[in-house]
């Protein structure tokens, strides 16, 4: 058996993390000389990387949170008496950091995808689709006076906002902007920081239930606050 | 969807993990402990064992903070693997060996789950991808848990289930690949 064949019957376990020590060599050696090789190992790699999510969840004790958090304060005490001049810690402010920012394309894939997957599963599942005009829900980001900035779209079923911002200007300089959502009591939630792109956009994901929220966008110090400092530049209710 | 587009996913917990602050380990916790005691437990059989295993990867996340790179996979992919990694060890009583740094090269971010929606599409994930086993040969699917759930090397598996070691590489395989063509027609990766 040559030795292409040989890794083709090999790769699987390779993924799997059940190669022998030689079979490992073996296949790492074979890898940088043929591409066929590496497109498998990539999509199994991927198959095999889901694997852990066939798995069911399992609510740990909650002694095991108390325990890695005493042992992660431990060892970050003991390394600030060693290490004097470690980084500044201004992002540890985004503790409550809950939104992510997306380049444009993926956003739209993101709504594609979620709603494909929505109705395929609910297919699946034997239900009944939800009609999209139902499941989403977009209300416009304004500024002052009115000025449209953007929008947010709740995808009610994924329990997802996507915000998309545009017509930002550019924060001073030790300033960011910073994303809160507002609950109808008017108590606001930080979620995230972000600076606008070079074309004055910017795309944000916030996985939660807003129904009923307002978003809003504040310009705050580098690193965020815990609550709005500034009037909001720009808002909307959903 | 390109695989690339999601590699802000988790930007929440590997940005303040770089700087070490602890918020990022406890972040990480509250979003996948659930997941990796799951895992462990699973693996272990043994819940004692599957805190320890969750406890000590979740240090070395936080005492290796650069050995994540967002640009090769997603968080939760690579906290996963260390955590069965070191429970498949710990189940054999191996010498304690080196968490694996890094992913294989060409492994990004596959699923859903990794994006940004984060925990809340996990469940609709999970079903995807079990409905995806499921569909799987019972033979295949077999030798796929003994090999990822149990750790049991290519001539294990062949003894145990009194096949030959040939059929066993390729049970592993096709089953793998079926799975991949799975994900694939439902959207979870693109290649």
């Amino acid at each position: 058996m040559s030795t292409h064949h040989q890794v083709e019957d090999l790769l699987a376990g390779y993924v799997l993390g059940v190669a022998s020590a030689e079979e490992a060599a073996t296949i790492r050696a074979h890898l940088p000389e043929c591409g066929e090789c590496r497109d498998d190992l990539a999509r199994l790699s991927e198959a095999a990387a889901v694997l852990a999510l066939t798995v069911d969840e399992v609510v740990p004790p909650a002694r095991l949170r108390q325990r890695i958090k005493a042992a992660v304060r431990r060892e970050d005490m003991t390394a600030d008496t060693i290490e004097l001049a470690r980084p500044a810690r201004r992002i540890g402010l985004m503790s409550g950091f809950r939104s992510t920012w997306v380049p444009a394309a993926a956003a739209a894939a993101i709504i594609a995808g979620l709603l494909a997957w929505n109705v395929r599963l609910q297919t699946e599942l034997g239900a009944r689709p939800s009609p999209v005009a139902n499941a989403v829900v977009t209300a416009p980001m304004k500024g002052a006076q009115g000025a449209s900035l953007g929008t947010v779209t709740f995808l009610r079923q994924q329990r997802v906002a996507l915000v998309g911002l545009r017509n930002l200007a550019r924060p001073q300089a030790g300033r960011t902007y910073q994303l809160w959502v507002i609950d109808r009591k008017g108590k606001p939630q930080p979620a995230g920081v972000f600076m606008p792109d070079a074309d004055g956009t910017k795309l944000l994901i916030v996985p939660q239930d807003v129904s009923g929220d307002t978003l809003a966008v504040t310009e705050e110090p580098l690193g965020g606050s815990l609550a709005p400092t500034t009037t909001p530049l720009a808002r909307g209710s959903m | 969807m390109g695989s690339s587009d999601w590699s802000a996913a988790d930007s929440d917990i590997y940005l303040p993990l770089r700087v070490q602050d602890p918020v990022a380990v406890e972040l990480a916790y509250d979003r996948y402990g659930g997941l990796a005691y799951g895992l462990a437990q699973r693996i272990l059989a043994d819940p004692e064992q599957a805190e320890d295993v969750v406890q000590e990867v979740f240090l070395r996340v936080w005492n290796n903070p650069a050995s994540f790179d967002p640009t090769r996979g997603s968080f939760r992919t690579w906290l996963l693997t260390l955590i069965r990694n070191r429970s498949i060890d710990v189940l054999r009583g191996r010498q304690r060996r080196a968490l694996p740094v890094e992913l294989p090269a060409d492994l990004k971010d596959v699923s859903a789950g990794s994006d940004p929606w984060q925990t809340l599409a996990l469940n609709l994930e999970q079903q995807a991808i079990r409905k995806g086993l499921e569909e799987l040969p019972e033979e295949q699917r077999e030798a796929i848990e003994m090999a990822y759930l149990g750790g049991y090397t290519h001539t294990e598996i062949a003894e145990r289930l009194g096949t030959p070691l040939g059929t066993v590489k390729g049970r592993l395989r096709l089953g793998l690949e079926k799975l991949h063509t799975f994900m694939r027609e439902s959207g979870l990766v693109s290649r």
